[in-house]
């Protein structure tokens, strides 16, 4: 069964096509990445698969769940542009509130999270005082923390540095293997792409085209 | 329900401060209602006259409390749009609920920093608690109102109604709020409207040209007793009458605004 599922989206925007008949799978277990050139609605996509932007028309499931106006994608992680954490309040502090809202999780599950990420021992400063890297590193941790079945990440890699990066690719990789976990990637870095991707798909005249591994386009 | 309960407390939990500024504000200006309630009667004090008469002020009632609810309802419901926590929630509906509960939840919070206020300020003013309309208390209660006389209903039965209706009057205005603010993507434009609106119906019987009629349609006729805006209320009044029709005005103005917020959360798209 495909982790996420999107068949035959229509999205516009103020009169502006953004996707026509877009349909793209992602299997569990496996990392999907999409790329494409600035603006050309990577983020969009990823905001319908969230539900937080209704589509036209189309499908789109989770997990087998379908996405529309009446529900937001059960046991999913996500990522989506610059994450909106308190700024006065703590890293770990933030992590919390947001294991609130489900209750999914306890303290040492966010703990090791923020091991996983790097960002142990920095967890209890103020996230008004974190590098842009750092601020990364806990919106995948955020993303990650509740072991979702279906993450997604947008241009996760962004800010980070080379040790960083190379964790974090780690960490997906075990994710994916390990726990079968489907991710779905959005980035610019073709390194990050052929590296962690077992599909890619481009986004090119409103719809996605899966492309070989080592077409570095 | 119990995730946008989770949430509500733990968003609300997070901007408790704000309740000290507001407790301030209140405290401000129902010392100034009290300074002016000793200075209109210098007789025996009657402790349920100064609570119809420090909830009626309209300066207070009118403009004050309600500029106040709507910037905290909507400091409050500020990170509405955060994605990291709407993509937690099971669906649009519990955003929605959840945005009720912190509504309901801050209008309690306030009427209770209100009758507080006012029966922490009342205990230096040695007033007499009289639960039944005497020549005395009557008397007092005209000086206080201009030569108003008080409904023969018993004032604290007035006084519970009152409450009541400040409950519901809150609770549309901070659902009016929300729909407002839901409206606009920056957060400028909505709170000017709404603090223009509150200004706007506070001031509605002063407009030259209005149609008087139409004001006992506005919510600020349906939730005071003795305001000037307040239709027909006198001595002789049905006290059973205005209290069904206050009542029934204010379910059929929650039930549509908060059908309206519904259907908007069902239809936003959260960019």
């Amino acid at each position: 069964m495909s982790s996420i599922e999107v068949k035959d989206l229509n999205f516009s925007f103020k009169d502006q096509t953004i996707f026509k008949d877009l349909s793209l799978n992602t299997e569990s277990g496996t990392i999907t990445g999409i790329i494409g050139p600035n603006g050309v609605g990577k983020s969009v996509l990823f905001k319908i698969i969230a539900g937080l932007i209704i589509p036209q028309t189309g499908l789109v499931k989770v997990n087998g769940q379908e996405i529309n106006q009446n529900g937001f994608p059960d046991d999913f992680g996500a990522l989506i542009e610059e994450p909106g954490f308190v700024d006065r309040l703590s890293g770990y502090d933030n992590l919390k509130i947001l294991s609130s809202i489900k209750n999914l999780i306890n303290k040492d599950d966010i703990k090791s999270t923020l091991k996983l990420v790097g960002l142990w021992g920095k967890h209890n400063q103020k996230v008004k005082n974190y590098s842009l890297g750092m601020k990364k590193k806990l919106g995948i941790a955020q993303a990650i923390m509740e072991k979702p079945k279906v993450i997604i990440l947008d241009e996760p890699m962004n800010a980070l540095d080379e040790d960083s990066v190379q964790n974090i690719r780690t960490v997906l990789k075990k994710l994916a293997t390990e726990n079968n976990v489907s991710i779905l990637i959005a980035s610019h870095n073709m390194d990050d792409i052929n590296l962690l991707c077992d599909k890619i798909y481009k986004i090119n005249n409103y719809k996605v085209n899966e492309i070989q591994k080592s077409n570095n386009e | 329900m119990s995730i946008s309960n989770n949430l509500s407390m733990t968003v609300v939990n997070l901007k408790k401060k704000v309740y000290i500024s507001i407790y301030l504000f209140l405290l401000l200006f129902m010392v100034t209602n009290l300074y002016s309630y000793q200075s209109s009667y210098n007789g025996t004090k009657y402790f349920f006259n100064w609570v119809l008469y420090s909830l009626n002020q309209s300066i207070t009632s009118n403009f004050v409390i309600p500029i106040l609810f709507t910037l905290t309802i909507s400091y409050m419901l500020s990170t509405n749009d955060n994605r990291l926590i709407i993509y937690r929630m099971k669906n649009r509906t519990q955003i929605f609920l959840y945005n009720v509960w912190v509504i309901i939840y801050n209008d309690l919070i306030f009427i209770a920093g209100i009758l507080g206020t006012i029966i922490l300020l009342s205990i230096s003013s040695q007033n007499k608690i009289q639960f039944n309309w005497d020549e005395k208390s009557i008397k007092s209660f005209s000086m206080l109102f201009n030569g108003f006389s008080p409904n023969n209903a018993q004032p604290i039965i007035q006084i519970i109604m009152l409450i009541v209706f400040m409950f519901l009057f809150l609770l549309f205005l901070g659902l009016l709020t929300q729909t407002i603010n839901l409206l606009f993507k920056n957060k400028a434009t909505p709170t000017f409207i709404n603090i223009f609106l509150i200004i706007l119906q506070g001031k509605v019987s002063s407009i030259p040209g209005f149609n008087t009629n139409f004001i006992k349609y506005f919510p600020i006729s349906h939730f005071l007793l003795y305001s000037d805006q307040t239709i027909n209320f006198t001595e002789t009044s049905n006290f059973n009458i205005i209290v069904f029709y206050n009542i029934i005005y204010w379910i059929i103005c929650i039930f549509i605004i908060t059908f309206i917020l519904e259907k908007i959360y069902k239809h936003k798209q959260f960019n």
